[in-house]
């Protein structure tokens, strides 16, 4: 272990002992959850080791809640993606079994194209998740929303070229 | 092989245009050119496409049918749970949040499928409802009627007996069928109905002359459109062999093979001019549709040529 790794780790430590049960609050008061606030308070602390970065905060408070504010709204959109499949799920005319591995990957993967298509406007995302997910035509897509075909195709261009520029290679 | 490029927003904008542009349409031999040679230009533009392979790739991991549901109510309840948290932070209340906010839509009313998948669904009534490869339909059952709209595709209905006695009606953009207690299949093509019976009778109207109703007798198939209904014909005995996942070939011409075949496969599928001509027969697993292109080379004088995954084409030897 390096030199620069044990000396984050102190001062993670020492963040650590001073922040962490003021965090915690702060996710109760928001959360109204004592668990859900204690396990988020944690994910905070790792995202903070992962993030590498050199611990001289001014406002280390301020630094920790914004950490923890983006994984909570991570935990809801979640959440919102869970309880929305199931609710899919039991809308379907078959029952269908699903093994808890099948559960996280799907969940896994539809977070992923709902991250992927954040920031785009309603109207894209509809006319991309028609021809890629549906496989509509451009010209079938037109018709059902009432645009031009040239619009569509521009919208298409648009979504396609934000979601290649999230993807690696 | 070369390490992969950071990509520019152009580069890839290219790419989601050439793929935009090529997706729908069979191209003609000028624009697959330019595509190849655009291709051939630069190793980033190779590298732009093949990351649409993965997007395609990504987006095949979920079944569409649930995917587009689960998104838009997911997105749905986010913007309330974000009001309610939003009034929380303010209030600094307690009290967990509630998941069950909206109430269970009517959004798995509407049934999909994707190029190359086929469902079967049954119907509150008994009634199956087959969906063949990129088919769209709504479903609405009302006090008084039974009814299915065909938006795109191709579906197989076996009516059951309702205890209501409602009457069941496919809407298509061309017309209605009125069904009588009996299985056919709709296809929806540009412009044209096309409905085939396999058992018992079905009424068709044209959109326009809702008054003249031709009866469809099992064993016949009619076209129409939405101002005239064409001559009543012999069904194909094999329409529905897609509802057992196969593509029937009797003396085809490859042209016309390739067409019908495309439709079951993401990404283009074109057929050079010069072998369009040759004839086919066979029963075709559609399961698997690199398989049936493969299997064209033993059978004819043609190589297959892919040039990634979603854009392959039939050319001579």
């Amino acid at each position: 272990m390096s030199s620069a790794d044990l000396s984050l780790q102190h001062a993670v430590h020492t963040l650590y002992e001073d922040h962490h049960s003021w965090l915690c609050g702060w996710l109760r008061k928001r959360l109204g959850c004592v668990d859900h606030a204690a396990d988020l308070a944690q994910d905070t602390f790792i995202r903070v080791l992962t993030q590498r970065k050199t611990l001289e905060l001014r406002e280390p408070r301020a630094y920790l809640s914004t950490i923890a504010r983006s994984l909570m709204i991570d935990m809801f959109r979640r959440r919102a993606l869970e309880q929305a499949w199931l609710e899919t799920l039991a809308a379907t005319p078959e029952p269908v079994a699903v093994s808890p591995e099948t559960r996280e990957l799907v969940i896994e993967t539809l977070m992923e194209i709902d991250r992927l298509l954040d920031g785009l406007g309603e109207r894209t995302r509809e006319i991309f998740l028609l021809a890629q997910l549906d496989g509509l035509s451009y010209v079938e897509i037109g018709r059902r929303m009432n645009v031009s075909v040239t619009t569509v195709k521009k919208h298409a261009v648009r979504a396609l070229t934000h979601c290649l520029l999230l993807i690696e290679d | 092989m070369a390490q992969p490029q950071s990509l520019d927003y152009a580069t890839l904008e290219a790419a989601a245009r050439w793929y935009v542009d090529l997706r729908d349409d069979v191209p003609d031999e000028t624009v697959r050119e330019a595509h190849r040679r655009w291709l051939e230009r630069d190793p980033r533009h190779v590298q732009a496409w093949e990351r649409l392979g993965r997007l395609q790739d990504k987006l095949g991991q979920v079944s569409p049918g649930v995917a587009r549901p689960t998104l838009a109510s997911a997105r749905a309840k986010r913007r309330d749970v974000l009001k309610v948290l939003s009034l929380l932070v303010v209030a600094s209340g307690a009290g967990t949040l509630a998941w069950n906010t909206t109430p269970l839509s009517t959004l798995m009313a509407d049934q999909r499928t994707r190029t190359g998948e086929r469902r079967r669904v049954r119907l509150d009534d008994g009634t199956h409802l087959q969906l063949n490869t990129a088919t769209a339909v709504d479903v609405r059952y009302g006090d008084n009627l039974r009814e299915v709209r065909l938006l795109a595709g191709e579906i197989q209905i076996e009516t059951a007996r309702d205890t209501l006695a409602r009457p069941f009606i496919v809407h298509t953009a061309e017309g209605s069928i009125r069904a009588l207690g009996t299985r056919f299949i709709v296809r929806s093509e540009a412009g044209r109905t096309l409905v085939s019976v396999q058992e018992h009778a079905v009424e068709v109207r044209s959109a326009h002359l809702p008054d003249a109703a031709v009866r469809v007798d099992a064993g016949q198939q009619v076209g129409f459109r939405e101002d005239r209904i064409e001559p009543l014909l012999p069904a194909n005995a094999l329409a529905d062999a897609w509802t057992r996942d196969m593509l029937v070939a009797n003396d085809w011409r490859l042209a016309d093979f390739i067409t019908e075949l495309q439709r079951y496969r993401p990404g283009h599928l074109g057929c050079d001019p010069a072998v369009g001509a040759l004839r086919i027969s066979g029963a075709f697993h559609l399961g698997n549709t690199d398989a049936v292109l493969d299997n064209l080379t033993s059978t004819l004088p043609v190589r297959i040529r892919r040039f990634s995954r979603y854009w392959t084409t039939v050319e001579a030897v």
